[in-house]
């Protein structure tokens, strides 16, 4: 990891339009905010324009970047916002799944404390859930903002983005736990057919 | 098994960590970046400067040709003729040489219509050989602005005008007695020296260096004939008033 000197010489340099300071930082962080454009997005090509478009962005507005906060955390909010606008944008083109189309598996409450899954499982199931609700969660539980800020963001009531948390992470837990307790068992235990049963 | 709201939200709020704490730092392998990505800020700033030299450079060019062109339209001021006078056969001193020159050809089929005109006002005169004071008085009266209204003459190019002084000019050539009249005796003087064609030529060949006449030819005679064309300049406005 590089020092923090170092980012802010990549900062500096990315405040001076200099090519080979953006290249570093793309290198760099691109893969890391590649991973947030694909929770935010459908499919892979979704998120490589999302991609493309927040360091458009990013390299835009990088002298508005103030010191105090996060340089990540900064990059991060223009990924996430830039998917809500790729998502708003599609939104009429694209099929609403609801989560309560999902078969959740019983017993989740007992294997509650039983949450070996790694980071790929993890991912898959959050790549399982209907967009509203993997949007709504990974903006409260990854990118840490509060319910008034994703009712605004997407144009929803408050009470609509905590019900929808509350029911992604519900199913969440249910499958990771329903993972944790049987994938060595039975590994092919598809999340496709859970999730997506209409 | 029972589980209190608190106990939920306790699992919830360690889930949430548990994910948070997997994915925040999760990276996947990017596609590589497309090279218009970088430094596009520049390149807009390059656009814009461009922009914004071949706008300079305009207004530079449109500043240079307004000067230039500052000094033809100020005679053109002076200039502005009554219609009644500019269409008198005053023209003796009308157009430049060239100009006059290409007027007389040009004017050759109109110069048949022209002349009617004039020769009734010769007759309406006097006898048609002979110019009568009456029929001269207008040519010598007309001369000093003939001095200013050449160039309106000669830039409008009307045929009329042409025509009229070639009228004018051939009834003064006609007249081998220069009209010596008391009451024109000075201004005859004007029209006295010029018998010959040739000075008359080159008596209105001085007059347009004011306007600066659109072609380059023109400039050039003008410049070769100016040093034998002030006198006319000054005697007629000087001896009209």
């Amino acid at each position: 990891m590089a020092s923090s000197q170092e980012l802010l010489g990549l900062i500096e340099g990315c405040k001076s339009q200099r090519p080979s300071s953006q290249r570093a930082l793309y290198t760099r962080f691109s893969g890391q905010l590649f991973a947030t454009a694909i929770r935010h997005t459908n499919a892979r090509e979704d998120a490589e324009d999302v991609l493309q478009e927040s360091f458009v962005k990013i390299f835009k507005h990088i002298s508005s970047y103030r010191e105090d906060f996060s340089f990540e955390g900064w990059m991060r909010r223009i990924v996430v916002n830039t998917a809500i606008t790729h998502y708003r944008r599609n939104l009429k083109h694209s099929h609403h799944h609801d989560i309560d189309e999902v078969h959740a598996t019983p017993g989740d409450l007992e294997n509650k404390n039983d949450n070996e899954f790694t980071a790929s499982e993890l991912e898959l199931a959050i790549s399982k859930l209907p967009l509203g609700y993997r949007t709504v969660f990974c903006m409260y539980v990854i990118e840490g903002y509060k319910h008034q800020e994703i009712a605004d963001k997407l144009g929803v009531d408050v009470n609509t983005s905590k019900s929808q948390l509350s029911r992604a992470r519900k199913y969440l837990q249910n499958v990771l736990a329903t993972l944790s307790s049987r994938a060595k068992s039975i590994p092919s235990m598809g999340l496709d057919q859970e999730v997506d049963t209409p | 098994m029972k589980q209190t709201s608190h106990d939920r939200e306790a699992r919830d709020a360690a889930f949430d960590e548990q994910v948070r704490s997997m994915l925040s730092e999760a990276a996947v392998p990017a596609p590589a970046a497309s090279e218009t990505l970088f430094a596009p800020v520049a390149t807009k700033a390059g656009l814009w400067g461009k922009l914004g030299l071949a706008a300079i450079g305009g207004l530079f060019l449109w500043g240079a040709f307004e000067l230039a062109g500052d000094n033809p339209s100020a005679p053109s001021v002076l200039t502005p003729i009554p219609a009644s006078i500019s269409a008198s056969p005053s023209a003796v001193t009308g157009p430049s040489g060239p100009a006059m020159e290409e007027g007389m050809e040009s004017s050759e089929r109109p110069d048949k219509d022209g002349m009617p005109d004039q020769n009734a006002a010769f007759e309406a005169g006097g006898e048609g050989g002979d110019i009568a004071p009456s029929t001269a008085k207008p040519n010598l009266a007309a001369e000093p602005t003939a001095v200013l209204g050449s160039e309106a003459i000669s830039a409008s190019g009307s045929e009329s005008t042409t025509v009229a002084a070639e009228a004018t000019e051939k009834a003064a050539l006609s007249t081998s007695d220069p009209v010596s009249g008391a009451e024109e005796g000075p201004r005859a003087d004007a029209v006295s020296p010029s018998p010959d064609p040739a000075a008359i030529k080159a008596e209105p060949a001085s007059l347009p260096e004011e306007p600066k006449a659109p072609s380059a030819t023109q400039d050039e005679q003008q410049d070769a004939n100016q040093p034998t064309l002030t006198l006319p300049l000054t005697l007629p406005s000087g001896g009209g008033h």
